[in-house]
């Protein structure tokens, strides 16, 4: 029986299919996971939880957590010793040997097959753990490690690169990328991508024809998810006479840019900021929806795209990232060339003129490809399949 | 005329420091706010009354303002007591008791609110008071705040039909400020003024007939001000085959967004940043490109702008705000609609195949218009003309 510890900065929310059903298929196959995080605010039952050094202001509470990680270091000397020696040996200063040994130390107790970073930027500062524990390391790879992270933080992927045993991917796209980010192309890779819960969506009834188009994204307010560039094609749709209404479900920073391009625009009558929603709203927002746009400048994979292709939503993507590999252009939906609002509105208006019959055989092609291609129990295989090597 | 310039701290932005001193060189100028730093003038009729920012010492200070109200006038402090009940907990109370008491108690004629958002807090001294408000209608306060937020559009329509009179800087800012029900009699353009060494650093522009294209900005990252527009002009640029320089003045570090941008459009070797420069240097630096642009997608009136138009330097800017109040197509510089990355690279070649003729009777044109609109003199005039027909008005 293997044990996989899974390092995250806390763990999953409930609603997060991917890691909870990474998790729940691990332990059917009779893997034990050891979540190891830095916080565990709302007691995680579906597996054990160890959780790191958390800085707190109260004096009291930081002394007990020091503590704490004296003792968990004084009963693994071997293993510090070990760690501390490989550290030396990448030439970490003693200052920044010290933090790491204090913010890894409810690690170095655990006993493990595989010691698997959730995410890249997770595994910095970390990359000798693996080692001094005696497991082997994963990681994976995610849209913000790959295509933000490493453009402030040049070369840093460097350590890690050389001391991971296995990479998992959750796109191609993400896999050529970290390719180009010095990733050998030696190291062991699998690319899993995410996977839903078919069962849970339930194909939308077929509705009859109103005259006004509803239109969806689901995503958090944030410049990467093209929003701006969404809203300004949607400014052409509405010249052309198009009635639609666009709903945006999501809370971000850009709440505010959005709120003013919205005006500018003269779109305030038919574009509707939503907020945040739980996913049983989400899925019966997406029950009533026409056409989905995920119009992203880049997306690791995108979850929300397979949700959308289930309940039967046409889905118009960005070539960005690795959403290319979420949709088969006009066979499942359709991919634009990523910020170039004339080209999706080009596309959104044709979409709009393609007989219903067409667009069935779509939206039927685009749930069975997701029931196919993208179910948990392929996930799950593949996950087993991953830890075996 | 007792005239206070108010914009909540002390010192204040450059260009109300400008319209202070400024006003104080005919008239008495009080400031009252919170002193952030020590300042002094040479004038002596500027008269600071502050609100210290150290607490022990604005609880001294307002004590014996409060017993000299007391002397004053008592019915004031009730009156002030009366106001301040509408806030919620013992320190707001007292934080505003503490602001709003030197102004009591030095009454001036006219209160010239520099930031619209101030507005919500100082309309009482006009009812309870007699004060006349003024207010300037200056960028984001008017473009875009009371949009995003619409409690602040609220406040905006039910205070903007008392206020004795608006400074715009300018025409579209007016307009913008009647949707919210300011009335258009009462508004007044008065143009902020360009620095003087701007225009005597005009020279007639010599033509760089290099094939790279020299284009710079200046301005900091945030949405408002379109940059990422501009980046994906410079990459339509180069599809077209055109060699492209930008340079962007002002940030230290490009934000999040348009660094993945550069780096996904490949602009790394394109774009460059430099940090920014006082004035002397900055008017250097700007005569060795070929074109300022402003790609924003809202401006009062954008200063850089006009400040390159008095150099001498050709500019492009978007359709925004004022901006078309100066920017004339074919006369003093060139114009495109907002959000438009093709209008913009389309423009950019356009300015650099102008002939040296028409370019230089371009930026002749604006350097004029500039200067005969934006100077200091008449900027001032119009404000003490502003204040004196209210007062007597």
């Amino acid at each position: 029986m293997k044990t996989i510890g899974l390092v995250l900065s806390q763990p999953p929310a409930y609603s997060e299919t991917f890691f909870n059903a990474k998790i729940k298929g691990l332990q059917e196959i009779g893997f034990q996971v050891v979540l190891l995080v830095q916080s565990n605010p709302d007691n995680y039952e579906l597996c054990k939880v160890k959780v790191g050094y958390n800085w707190s202001s109260y004096p009291v509470k930081r002394l007990a957590a020091c503590i704490k990680v004296a003792i968990r270091i004084l009963l693994n000397p071997s293993r510090i010793r070990r760690f501390v020696k490989l550290e030396r040996q990448a030439k970490r200063s003693w200052t920044q040997i010290f933090k790491n040994t204090f913010t890894n130390s409810h690690m170095f107790s655990e006993h493990l097959d595989w010691l698997h970073f959730g995410f890249a930027t997770l595994a910095l500062q970390s990359e000798h753990v693996a080692k001094a524990i005696g497991s082997k390391m994963a990681v994976s790879l995610r849209g913000f490690d790959i295509d933000v992270y490493p453009l402030k933080h040049p070369d840093c992927y460097k350590l890690l690169w050389s001391q991971v045993d296995k990479v998992h991917a959750i796109s191609n796209y993400l896999l050529q990328s970290a390719y180009q980010l010095g990733l050998s192309k030696e190291t062991d890779v699998q690319i899993i991508t995410p996977a839903i819960d078919i069962e849970k969506f339930k194909m939308k009834p077929e509705k009859i024809a109103s005259i006004e188009t509803k239109l969806l994204t689901v995503a958090r307010l944030h410049w990467m998810k093209g929003l701006t560039e969404t809203l300004e094609a949607l400014a052409i749709l509405k010249q052309e006479g198009v009635r639609f209404n666009y709903t945006i479900i999501g809370a971000g920073d850009l709440y505010e840019s959005l709120c003013f391009t919205i005006h500018q625009l003269d779109l305030t009558d038919s574009v509707f900021l939503a907020g945040k929603k739980s996913q049983g709203e989400v899925i019966q927002e997406l029950t009533n929806t026409d056409i989905y746009i995920q119009y992203s400048q880049s997306e690791g994979f995108c979850n929300a795209v397979l949700e959308a292709q289930a309940v039967g939503a046409i889905c118009i993507v960005s070539d960005g990232g690795g959403l290319p590999e979420n949709i088969i252009h006009q066979e499942t939906g359709w991919i634009v060339p990523k910020r170039q609002p004339k080209a999706l509105a080009d596309i959104l208006l044709y979409v709009l003129q393609i007989p219903s019959q067409e667009k069935l055989k779509i939206m039927d092609l685009a749930r069975g490809r997701v029931a196919k291609d993208f179910s948990i129990e392929y996930q799950k295989n593949q996950f087993v399949e991953f830890y075996k090597a | 005329m007792k005239i206070a310039i108010f914009s909540g701290s002390i010192p204040s932005t450059t260009f109300i420091e400008h319209l202070i001193e400024g006003v104080a060189k005919t008239h008495t100028v009080w400031l009252f706010g919170v002193k952030h730093s020590p300042k002094k003038y040479k004038a002596s009729n500027i008269k600071i009354v502050a609100t210290p920012k150290a607490k022990l010492l604005n609880l001294w200070v307002t004590f014996f303002r409060t017993i000299w109200l007391l002397l004053k006038s008592p019915k004031d402090i009730f009156k002030l007591l009366i106001e301040i009940k509408q806030f919620p907990s013992l320190y707001t109370k007292w934080n505003w008791y503490s602001k709003w008491l030197p102004i009591i108690l030095y009454k001036p004629d006219i209160l010239h609110i520099q930031w619209a958002k101030d507005v919500e807090y100082y309309m009482f001294l006009k009812k309870e008071f007699d004060i006349k408000i003024i207010l300037s209608l200056r960028g984001a306060h008017i473009n875009y705040s009371p949009v995003v937020n619409p409690k602040l559009a609220a406040i905006y329509r039910q205070e903007f039909p008392h206020i004795d009179g608006f400074h715009a800087v300018s025409k579209a800012i007016g307009l913008e400020a009647q949707m919210y029900g300011a009335p258009p009699k009462r508004i007044q353009v008065i143009h902020s003024p360009v620095p003087k060494c701007f225009f005597e650093e005009y020279l007639i522009l010599n033509k760089n007939e290099s094939k790279i294209i020299q284009i710079v900005s200046v301005g900091r990252f945030h949405w408002i001000k379109g940059f990422k527009y501009m980046l994906d002009a410079i990459f339509l640029l180069k599809q077209k085959g055109k060699q492209v320089n930008y340079t962007i003045i002002g940030p230290q570090k490009f934000s999040e967004e348009l660094l993945f941008q550069i780096h996904q459009l490949g602009l790394e070797k394109d774009i460059k940043l430099m940090a920014s420069l006082p004035q002397d240097k900055l008017i250097i630096t700007l005569k060795t490109f070929d074109m300022l642009v402003l790609p924003s997608l809202k401006e009062g009136i954008a200063n850089v702008v006009l400040e390159a138009m008095a150099l001498g330097l050709p500019v492009l800017s978007s359709d925004c705000g004022g901006m078309p109040e100066v920017v004339i197509p074919k006369n003093t510089g060139w114009l495109v609609p907002v959000r438009d990355p093709e209008a913009l690279a389309n423009a950019i070649v356009e300015i650099k195949d102008t002939s040296v003729a028409e370019l230089q009777n371009i930026t002749k044109n604006a350097h004029h218009f500039v200067q005969e609109h934006f100077n200091a003199e008449d900027s001032i005039q119009q404000f003490l003309e502003l204040y004196e027909s209210i007062v007597n008005d």
